[in-house]
Formats: C-alpha cells, sequence, structure tokens
C-alpha cells in the first residue's frame, strides 16, 4: 500500500528528448479533447517535444538576425 | 533480435521533422522506405524495402519492448555545434516567449495534467522557473 505523506522530491535534470518526453506525460500523456470534457490518453507528449525541439536553443547562443531554419537555432 | 516481416520503427520526433520540412508534400507518419546501395571495391549492390513505423504512445503503453526501443532512440545528451553538452531553457522559446506546454484546451484554470503510470491517477504539474 502507498505511503502517505511528505515525498523526498528527486532533481533531475532534463537533457534528453527521452527525460523531456517523459516530464510531459510520455506514455501516458493526456489530453481534453476537443468536444470532450474528459481525459484521454494521447499522443500530445511528442508533439509537444517536437514544438520545443524546433522552438528552443541553448543558452548564451548566437542567433543570426533572421531565423529561417532549425539549423540558425541549433 | 525479432523478426518483423517487412517491418521497421523510427523515432516519432523525426518523423514529425521529417514531414514539417516537405511543407505541402507533407505525407502520413507512416512510410515506405525504398534504399538502394553499393559497394564499389567489392562490385555488390544491393536493395531493400520496408514500411516504417514511427512508435507512438499507445504503442509504447503496450509493449516493454517499444518502451526500450524509445528510449534507446532518444535518451541522447544534446549538445552544441562544437560538442560540448547544451543548456536549454524549455520554458522559452528562441525569441524569449513563453512556450505553451500542452494545446489549451487541456488546460483547466491554467494548470496542466498528466496521468501517473504507476497509480493511474491524474495530476496537475506546474513548471517553476528561475529557482
Amino acid at each position: 500500500m502507498a505511503q502517505e505523506g511528505p515525498v523526498d522530491l528527486e532533481e533531475e535534470v532534463i537533457d534528453t528528448n527521452y527525460k523531456l518526453w517523459n516530464f510531459l506525460g510520455g506514455a501516458y500523456s493526456m489530453e481534453i479533447k476537443p468536444g470532450s470534457n474528459k481525459l484521454s490518453y494521447s499522443e500530445s507528449s511528442i508533439n509537444m517535444v517536437v514544438k520545443i525541439m524546433n522552438n528552443t536553443t541553448s543558452e548564451g547562443a548566437q542567433l543570426p538576425a533572421v531565423v529561417e531554419t532549425q539549423e540558425d537555432i541549433w | 533480435m525479432d523478426a518483423d516481416d517487412g517491418a521497421c520503427y523510427s523515432n516519432p520526433f523525426y518523423q514529425i521533422l521529417q514531414n514539417n520540412s516537405l511543407g505541402g508534400a507533407r505525407v502520413g507518419l507512416i512510410k515506405k522506405t525504398f534504399t538502394h546501395f553499393y559497394d564499389e571495391k567489392t562490385g555488390t549492390a544491393g536493395i531493400f524495402k520496408d514500411a516504417e513505423f514511427p512508435l507512438t504512445n499507445e504503442w509504447i503503453r503496450r509493449s516493454t519492448r517499444y518502451q526500450k526501443m524509445m528510449r534507446n532512440m532518444t535518451d541522447r545528451i544534446w549538445r552544441n555545434q562544437d560538442g560540448t553538452p547544451a543548456v536549454v531553457d524549455i520554458t522559452t522559446d528562441y525569441k524569449g516567449n513563453p512556450i505553451e506546454f500542452i494545446n489549451p484546451n487541456c488546460t483547466r484554470q491554467g494548470q496542466l495534467f498528466y496521468k501517473d503510470p504507476i497509480d493511474g491517477n491524474c495530476y496537475a504539474f506546474w513548471i517553476k522557473k528561475g529557482s
């Protein structure tokens, strides 16, 4: 039986796509789909990882004045 | 190694990125891979064709085999172009704007939800910045 009460939280750095996918729910990610008011399993964690891959960049990166491709925000 | 009768599996992130790069010519996620190669030293050549399936959350939930595949495909440390580990702030985009983590239809009063795979309950989580 699960023990109730305070738990020790471990801090983990997200530095891989796998960890990011798990952070967003992994295989068990859920969403409320339009027209429904119930949470159901979805592919949202996969889509969100791609969205983040496409839009983030590493700290201190020197970006060109105009960002046109994913290569520009490596 | 397991036999899959002409099927192979691919990284789902890569499949979506590849489709995005095709713009108006985007296709479905399941593909038919066709490869041809040759070795000029030995004069040999080969050709193969198979069905390529990107892993999905639904499949991964049902099989430890797919869980392992997903980990092997995607658990690679982010690196800069010079090979050093990259430090990435996943809460903002490259312009500094906050990233919306889940479709607005999936939130209630700003809360995001996830399902704990162990006890099956739904929980909300928050992203704390600057701690």
